[in-house]
C-alpha cells in the first residue's frame, strides 16, 4: 500500500491460548505470530472452532475464564497522544489496559447489537463515551461528533433520539461500529460483525467499512468464515485451522492461488457468483478435537494431498515465493518430492485477475 | 446428562461434614444419649467431667443427654419447615411469575401480606391456638413455621421466573406448544435450581432459628426436649447469672454450627449447578497448583507462562 503499512500497529509473537487449567487444559490457539501494519486490513478466516475469535479475544485480553494466555508477546504501537509508545498488552495492569481500550483499540463483537442498553437513547451512549474521553468538551460539540459518527456509518442524525428497540439489527450493528470508531482508535477488531445480518446489509456494512478505513486510516482485524467477503475488504488474509495459522497471503493472491489444501477447500465451499455452475465440494470430515489433536499436521485426516510426512511431522509456517506469503504445508517444502496438485501450485497463479 | 461430581471446594466439604454429623445425631441421638434427659437424680450444677461431658443443670439433669435428644426435634422441624416453605414458595413464585395477570396480582398480594406481617408475633398467635398436644408435634409446628417463612423465597423465584419467561428457549417451547406445566417444570424449573437450593438452605436455617425462639419463649411444649427448651430452662433457672456456661453454650453452639454448615454449603451450590461456573470455577488451591496469582476476571484474561506453570507444578 504505502510506507505507513510498514510501521506496525500490532506485533504478535508465539501467542498461545489454553482453555482450562493444569491437566484439563486444551490448546485453542497455538504459537501464532503475525504483525499488522498501520491502516492495513487483516482478514482472519477459518471454520467454527478454528481459534479465530479466541485469538483476537486473547490479544485484547477479553477472553473469559477458563481462557488463559500461555505464551507469547503482544505489542501494541500506540498513536495519538502516546505516539510511538510500545504497549505490552500481556504485562499491562487493568488500569493501563483500560486507558488503551477504545481509544487505541476497539472491538465490535458478533452480537454487539445486544450490548446497547434498552433503556437509553442511542445519543446518550455516544455522549457518555465522548464525555468520559474529554471532560472539557461541550454538549453541542459532543452531539455534533455523534452525528458525524452516525453519518460515517450511513445513519441519519435523528437516530440519536431513538431507543435500541426502534432500530433494526443492521442499524444497531452500525451504531456499534460508529461507537467503536468514536475515539479514533488505531486498531479496530471486527469479530464477525455481519454474521447476524442478512447478506444485503452485510454487503453494505462491509463496503462502508472499506470506505471508512480509506478515510480514517485505522488498521483492522476482520474475522469471518466467509472468504469471499474478506477478499474484497482485506489487504492480507490469514487462514486458521485447529488454532494455528496455516496460510497467510495478500488477499488477491490467496483467493486467486491458494497454496494450502485447507484454503482451497474453504474457497471451494462458496459458490462463485459468475461462471459455470459447478458442484460444490467443501471439505470432508470435521475439525479435529483439540483435546486429542491428530499427530503431525492437524489437517492431514481431511487433506486430499496428505502423505506420510504429514502424519508424523507438523509443518512449520514458512515464507514462500520471495517471502511475501507463507504457508504451513509440506507440499511446499523445498525438500519435498511430492507432486504439488495443479490447483495449489505456482502455475495456478495465472488465475489471479480472474478470481478477483 | 449432568454428571454429579464431588465438590472440591473446602468450604462446601466442611459444611457438608458438619451437617452430616448433625443429621447423624438426629438419627441416632436419642440412642447414644448416656442418660435420660428428664432424670433429675444427678448432683446439680456439675462442671463438665468424664461422667457428665457437658456437666449437669441446676435441676440435676445431664446436659449432653438433653442436647442429643433435643437434636432430633430441632432438626426435624427445621427440615420439615424448610421443605414445606420451599414447596409453597416454588409453587407461588412459578405460578405468579409465569402465568402473570390476575394470578400474579393475587399471589403477589398474598406474599406481600406475609412479608409485611412480622413473622414471630404471627407464629405466637397461631401457636397459642394449637391444642396443647399439637404444640409438640414437629409436623404441625413445621407447617406453622413454613406458613410464615415462604414469602421471601416466593418473591425471589417470581422475579427470576419473570426474567426467564421471555428468554428465547422458553418462547421457543411455548411456540412449539409445550404445556404450561412442562415449561414451568422442565424449562424454567431447572434454571431456578440455584435459587431454590439457596432458599431451601436458608429457610431451614430460619426454621431452626424460629423454632428455637418459640421454644425459648416457652411457647412450645416445654416438657419436650429441643435446643430451644434447653435454653428456656437455662434462662428460667438463671444459668447466665450463675455463670453456668456449660448449660447455655452447647445448644447455642449447636444452632450456630448448623447455621454455619448450611451457609457453607450454599457457597458451593451455584458452582455445582451452573455448568458454566463449573467449568470456570477454580478454588484458591487449584489456582495455586497451576500457579495462577489471581482469580480470572472479565476483561482481564490471565497470562500464564508455561515456565511458570512448570515451576508451579513441581513445587
Amino acid at each position: 500500500m504505502n510506507e505507513d503499512s510498514l510501521v506496525p500497529v500490532l506485533d504478535v509473537t508465539n501467542f498461545s491460548v489454553d482453555y482450562g487449567y493444569g491437566d484439563d487444559a486444551v490448546r485453542a490457539v497455538s504459537d501464532v505470530s503475525f504483525s499488522l501494519g498501520r491502516s492495513q486490513v487483516l482478514g482472519v478466516a477459518g471454520e467454527s472452532g478454528s481459534g479465530k475469535s479466541t485469538l483476537v479475544y486473547g490479544l485484547t485480553r477479553l477472553l473469559r475464564a477458563p481462557g488463559v494466555i500461555t505464551s507469547g508477546e503482544v505489542t501494541l504501537h500506540l498513536a495519538g497522544e502516546r505516539n510511538g509508545e510500545a504497549f505490552n498488552v500481556l504485562t499491562a495492569s487493568e488500569d493501563e489496559l483500560r486507558q488503551v481500550r477504545w481509544s487505541q483499540v476497539s472491538i465490535v463483537m458478533q452480537s454487539a447489537l445486544n450490548a446497547l442498553n434498552p433503556l437509553r437513547r442511542v445519543g446518550k451512549e455516544f455522549d457518555e463515551v465522548l464525555r468520559r474521553h474529554d471532560r472539557t468538551s461541550s454538549k453541542t460539540a459532543r452531539q455534533e461528533r455523534a452525528i458525524e459518527l452516525l453519518a460515517l456509518v450511513g445513519l441519519a442524525a435523528d437516530r440519536l433520539q431513538r431507543f435500541p428497540h426502534e432500530l433494526s439489527g443492521g442499524q444497531r450493528q452500525r451504531v456499534m461500529i460508529a461507537m467503536a470508531l468514536a475515539l479514533r482508535p488505531e486498531l479496530v477488531i471486527m469479530d464477525e460483525p455481519t454474521t447476524a445480518l442478512d447478506v444485503v446489509t452485510q454487503r453494505e456494512i462491509v463496503s462502508e467499512l472499506y470506505e471508512l478505513r480509506q478515510k480514517l486510516g485505522f488498521a483492522m482485524i476482520f474475522i469471518t468464515h466467509d472468504l469471499s467477503l474478506l477478499v474484497e475488504l482485506a489487504d492480507e488474509i490469514m487462514v486458521m485451522y485447529a488454532g494455528e495459522i496455516v496460510e497467510r497471503a495478500p488477499a488477491v493472491e490467496l483467493h486467486g492461488a491458494p497454496r494450502h489444501p485447507y484454503t482451497l477447500g474453504l474457497m471451494n465451499s462458496f459458490p462463485p457468483l459468475q461462471g459455470d455452475r459447478v458442484r460444490m465440494t467443501g471439505i470432508p470430515g470435521s475439525p479435529p478435537n483439540l483435546k486429542s489433536p491428530p499427530g503431525g499436521c492437524a489437517f492431514h485426516p481431511r487433506c486430499p494431498s496428505a502423505h506420510d510426512r504429514c502424519r508424523t511431522q507438523a509443518p512449520p509456517l514458512v515464507a514462500i515465493e520471495d517471502g511475501h506469503r507463507s504457508v504451513a504445508c509440506w507440499l511446499h517444502d523445498s525438500s519435498s518430492t511430492e507432486v504439488v496438485p495443479v490447483s495449489l501450485s505456482r502455475r495456478a497463479a495465472s488465475r489471479i485477475g480472474q478470481g478477483a | 446428562m449432568r454428571s454429579m461430581r464431588v465438590p472440591r471446594s473446602p468450604k462446601v466439604l466442611v459444611g457438608l461434614c458438619i451437617l452430616g454429623i448433625f443429621i447423624l445425631l438426629t438419627l441416632i441421638g436419642p440412642w447414644i444419649a448416656p442418660y435420660d434427659p428428664n432424670d433429675t437424680s444427678f448432683v446439680p450444677n456439675l462442671r463438665p467431667s468424664w461422667q457428665h461431658l457437658f456437666g449437669t443443670t441446676t435441676l440435676g439433669q445431664d446436659v449432653i443427654s438433653q442436647l442429643l435428644v433435643g437434636c432430633r426435634v430441632t432438626m426435624v422441624v427445621g427440615f420439615i419447615a424448610g421443605t414445606l416453605a420451599t414447596i409453597i414458595s416454588l409453587v407461588v413464585g412459578l405460578a405468579a411469575g409465569y402465568i402473570g395477570g390476575r394470578t400474579d396480582e393475587g399471589l403477589s398480594l398474598l406474599s406481600n401480606v406475609f412479608l409485611a406481617i412480622p413473622g414471630l408475633p404471627l407464629l405466637i398467635v397461631i401457636n397459642s391456638y394449637l391444642p396443647a398436644g399439637e404444640q409438640a408435634n414437629p409436623l404441625v409446628v413445621g407447617l406453622v413455621i413454613a406458613l410464615t417463612g415462604w414469602a421471601w423465597g416466593a418473591r425471589v423465584l417470581r422475579a427470576q421466573t419473570m426474567s426467564l419467561r421471555d428468554r428465547d428457549f422458553v418462547e421457543a417451547a411455548r411456540i412449539i406448544g409445550e404445556s404450561r406445566w412442562r415449561i414451568m417444570l422442565g424449562e424454567i424449573g431447572p434454571n431456578l435450581l440455584p435459587i431454590i437450593a439457596a432458599s431451601f438452605l436458608f429457610t431451614i436455617l430460619y426454621s431452626v432459628g424460629v423454632y428455637t425462639t418459640l421454644a425459648f419463649l416457652g411457647l412450645t411444649n416445654v416438657a419436650t426436649w429441643n435446643w430451644g427448651t434447653m435454653l428456656y430452662w437455662a434462662q428460667t433457672n438463671n444459668a447466665a447469672l450463675a455463670n453456668e456456661w456449660w448449660w447455655l453454650a452447647p445448644p447455642g453452639i449447636a444452632i450456630a454450627l448448623v447455621g454455619t454448615s448450611l451457609a457453607l454449603i450454599n457457597f458451593g451450590i451455584d458452582e455445582f449447578i451452573n455448568p458454566r461456573l463449573r467449568a470456570a470455577g477454580l478454588t484458591a488451591r487449584q489456582r495455586r497448583r497451576v500457579g495462577m496469582a489471581r482469580r480470572p476476571r472479565l476483561g482481564f484474561t490471565p497470562v500464564q507462562r508455561s515456565e511458570v506453570r512448570k515451576k508451579g507444578a513441581s513445587s
